[in-house]
C-alpha cells in the first residue's frame, strides 16, 4: 500500500516532468524545423539569386538594350517572387516605353494604379515630369478583367535602373495581396537590377571608347591617304615650276635629274590611285574575279623575271622552290593573282636588307594529310606550318618568304587591316607605302575562295601567303 | 647666309625648295626625319626649320614636343610645311610653337620663298 503511494507520488513529480520534457523536445524539434525550412528557403533564395546572376550574365551578353535587359529580368522573375503584374518604364530617345506583365487577371484600375506609382517613382528619381502623350505601352500574360471595381495593390514596390550614373527606368512589381514583399525579396531584386545596371555601363563604356579609337583611327587614314596622293603631285607641280621659271635649263644635268623626280613622283602616284580604286572595289563588293585555268608555275616565273632586275640592284637573290607534289593546273585569276604576288615580293624587297635573300614557294597542302615536309627553307628562317596556314579543303599555297627585317609581333595583326599600318620603317628611305597592298591580296585572295596569312620574327624574316582552293 | 634646316622625308621637296631659293642668301641643310632633325638642329644651329609633319620615326609634331620640352636645343623659328590641311591639326602645331603653317599643295615654291624671307626678316628684327 505504502509502496503503492510511493508510486503514485513519485508518478505525480515524474509525470510533468516528463510530459515537460515531450514537449521541450517537440517544440525544439519543431523549432529546429522551422529553421531549417527557413535555411532552405535561404539557399534556395541565393541559389536561385545566384542562377538568375549567372544566366542574366550570360543572355544580357553584349546587349546594350535596357528594355532588352528589362525584359529578360521580368520574364524570369516569377519563379521567385509570387506578384500579380510586373511592370517597367524606360526612357527611350526621348519617349517613354511602358511595358506589363500580368500574371494574374487583373481589372485595368489596378494597371492604371500601378503604371501612376511607377511613374510617379520615375519623376522622383529623374526630378522631371515626363510626357505621358506619346508613351508608347505593352501588355503581356494573363488577361485584364472588364469590371468597374475597384482593386486594390496590396503590395508593391519600385527598383530603380541606372544606366552611367543615371536614371533610366523603373521596374515594378505589385500584388493585390498585402504585406508581401519582404526586405530581402527587394535586396534580391535590387542586387539582379544592379548587376544587369553595372554590365550595360561597363558595355556602354568599353563601346564609346571604342567608337572613339575607330573614328580617330579613320581620321589618321584619311589623312595619310590625302598627304600621299597630294605630295607626289605636288613635287611634279613644283619641279614644272622650276622648269617654267627656268631655274633648271634644259641641257643640264639636273635637267634629267628632276625629269626623274617627275616619273617617280607620277609612277608613285598611279600606284595608290589604282590601290585606292581596287580597295573601294572590293569593298564593294564589285571586284571581279575571272578565274581560269592557268599554269602556277608560270606565273610565279614570270614575276621572278619581273623583279630580277631592281633584287639584284639591291644584291638580294630572288628565287623559287616548287614543291613536287603542286598541280600543273589550277583556277585562278592571273591578273588578280599577279598583284598578289606583286604586293607580297615588293614589301619583301622594301624590308630586305642587302645580301639578303627572298624565296617563292608553291605547294599544294590538303589538310587531310601531313603537310609538305620537303620544302626548301635553307635561305629562309621564318616559314608558316600547318598551323599557320588555316585551311579546310586541299589548297595551292605561295608563300613568299624572305630574311628581312620582320614584323613586331604587336604589328602583326595590323598588317591586313584597312586603316592600320604597321609601324616600320623600309630599309631605304624611298620606298614608301599605304599598306593598302596587303588588304587587297586579302581581298583577292577572299575572293577566290582562300585566305591571306603572315608568320614573322622581328629581325629575323617574314613569310607572306595566300591559299587559292583547289 | 642663313642656315636652313628642311626635316622633311620627301627627298623632291627639299630637292625643288634648294632650288628655288637663292643660292647666294640660304644653305640649305636636310633631315629625312625628326630623330635625324633635332641632331642636325644641335650640331648645325640653323636659323630656321622647315618641318613636315608626317614622317617616319620621329613625325613633325612629337618634334615639336620634343622641341617644347627639351631645354638645351637651340631656339630656331619652325615653318611647319606639310601636305595635311586639317584645320585642327593647323591650330594643334600653331599652339605647339610653330610660327607659321604651309600647305605645300596649295603654295608655289615662290610664295614659300616669301614666307621663308618674311620669317626670317621677323627673327632678325626680333633679335636686333
Amino acid at each position: 500500500m505504502n509502496q503503492a503511494l510511493i508510486l503514485g507520488a513519485a508518478l505525480s513529480i515524474l509525470l510533468p516532468v516528463l510530459a515537460f520534457l515531450v514537449f521541450y523536445f517537440y517544440f525544439s524539434l519543431r523549432k529546429r524545423e522551422q529553421e531549417i525550412k527557413k535555411e532552405k528557403e535561404e539557399s534556395t533564395r541565393r541559389l536561385y539569386e545566384l542562377a538568375i546572376l549567372k544566366e542574366l550574365g550570360e543572355r544580357i551578353g553584349y546587349s546594350l538594350n535596357v528594355e532588352e535587359i528589362l525584359g529578360l529580368i521580368t520574364g524570369s522573375l516569377h519563379q521567385f517572387i509570387d506578384y500579380t503584374a510586373i511592370s517597367y518604364v524606360v526612357i527611350a530617345e526621348q519617349k517613354l516605353k511602358i511595358s506589363f506583365h500580368i500574371e494574374k487577371s487583373v481589372n485595368r484600375s489596378f494597371l492604371n494604379d500601378m503604371k501612376d506609382r511607377m511613374l510617379a517613382s520615375l519623376g522622383a528619381l529623374t526630378e522631371k515630369a515626363h510626357d505621358l502623350s506619346n508613351a508608347e505601352e505593352k501588355l503581356s500574360g494573363a488577361i485584364i478583367i472588364d469590371n468597374e471595381l475597384k482593386q486594390e495593390i496590396g503590395s508593391l514596390f519600385n527598383i530603380p535602373l541606372v544606366i552611367s550614373g543615371a536614371v533610366v527606368g523603373v521596374l515594378t512589381v505589385a500584388h493585390i495581396k498585402k504585406g508581401l514583399y519582404k526586405e530581402e525579396d527587394m535586396t534580391i531584386l535590387y542586387k539582379i537590377v544592379n548587376q544587369a545596371s553595372t554590365a550595360v555601363t561597363r558595355l556602354q563604356e568599353v563601346v564609346t571608347t571604342e567608337e572613339q579609337k575607330i573614328i580617330k583611327v579613320r581620321e589618321e587614314f584619311t589623312s595619310m591617304i590625302v598627304h600621299e596622293l597630294r605630295s607626289p603631285l605636288d613635287n611634279i607641280k613644283k619641279i614644272i615650276e622650276l622648269m617654267i621659271a627656268g631655274t633648271i635649263l634644259v641641257d643640264s644635268r639636273e635637267f634629267k635629274e628632276y625629269l626623274n623626280m617627275v616619273h617617280q613622283s607620277s609612277a608613285s602616284m598611279l600606284e595608290l590611285v589604282s590601290d585606292i580604286l581596287d580597295l573601294s572595289k572590293l569593298q564593294a563588293g564589285k571586284f571581279e574575279v575571272n578565274k581560269t585555268k592557268e599554269k602556277i608555275k608560270d606565273l610565279i616565273e614570270n614575276r621572278i623575271m619581273f623583279y630580277k632586275v631592281s633584287a639584284e640592284s639591291k644584291k638580294i637573290s630572288l628565287e623559287s622552290h616548287f614543291d613536287v607534289n603542286l598541280p600543273e593546273f589550277a583556277e585562278f585569276d592571273p591578273q588578280a593573282l599577279k598583284q598578289i604576288l606583286n604586293n607580297f615580293i615588293s614589301n619583301a624587297l622594301k624590308f630586305t636588307k642587302e645580301n639578303g635573300a627572298i624565296l617563292i614557294s608553291a605547294f599544294a597542302y590538303d589538310p587531310q594529310k601531313t603537310f609538305p615536309e620537303d620544302l626548301d627553307k635553307s635561305k629562309v628562317s621564318v616559314f608558316p606550318g600547318a598551323k599557320d596556314i588555316n585551311v579546310k579543303i586541299p589548297s595551292l599555297c605561295v608563300v613568299v618568304s624572305d630574311n628581312g627585317l620582320g614584323v613586331p609581333e604587336n604589328s602583326v595583326k595590323d598588317l591586313f587591316h584597312t586603316y592600320k599600318q604597321a609601324k616600320i620603317s623600309p630599309v631605304s628611305k624611298e620606298d614608301k607605302g599605304t599598306g593598302l597592298g596587303l588588304v587587297i591580296a586579302k581581298g583577292i585572295a577572299e575572293a577566290h575562295g582562300g585566305n591571306v596569312g603572315v608568320v614573322s620574327r622581328e629581325g629575323v624574316g617574314t613569310s607572306f601567303f595566300f591559299t587559292i582552293p583547289l | 647666309m642663313k642656315k636652313i634646316l628642311v626635316i622633311d622625308d620627301d627627298q623632291f621637296f627639299s630637292k625643288t625648295l634648294e632650288a628655288a631659293l637663292p643660292k647666294d642668301k640660304y644653305v640649305l641643310i636636310q633631315a629625312e626625319d625628326g630623330e635625324v632633325g633635332l641632331t642636325k638642329l644641335r650640331e648645325e644651329k640653323p636659323d630656321l626649320i622647315i618641318l613636315d609633319l608626317m614622317m617616319p620615326k620621329l613625325d613633325g609634331t612629337e618634334f615639336l614636343k620634343r622641341l617644347q620640352e627639351m631645354k638645351d636645343l637651340p631656339k630656331v623659328p619652325v615653318l611647319v610645311s606639310s601636305n595635311l590641311s586639317s584645320v585642327k591639326k593647323i591650330s594643334d602645331v600653331m599652339a605647339m610653337g610653330a610660327v607659321g603653317y604651309v600647305i605645300k599643295s596649295d603654295e608655289s615654291l615662290e610664295s614659300i620663298v616669301q614666307d621663308i624671307e618674311r620669317v626670317l626678316g621677323e627673327e632678325g628684327k626680333k633679335k636686333e
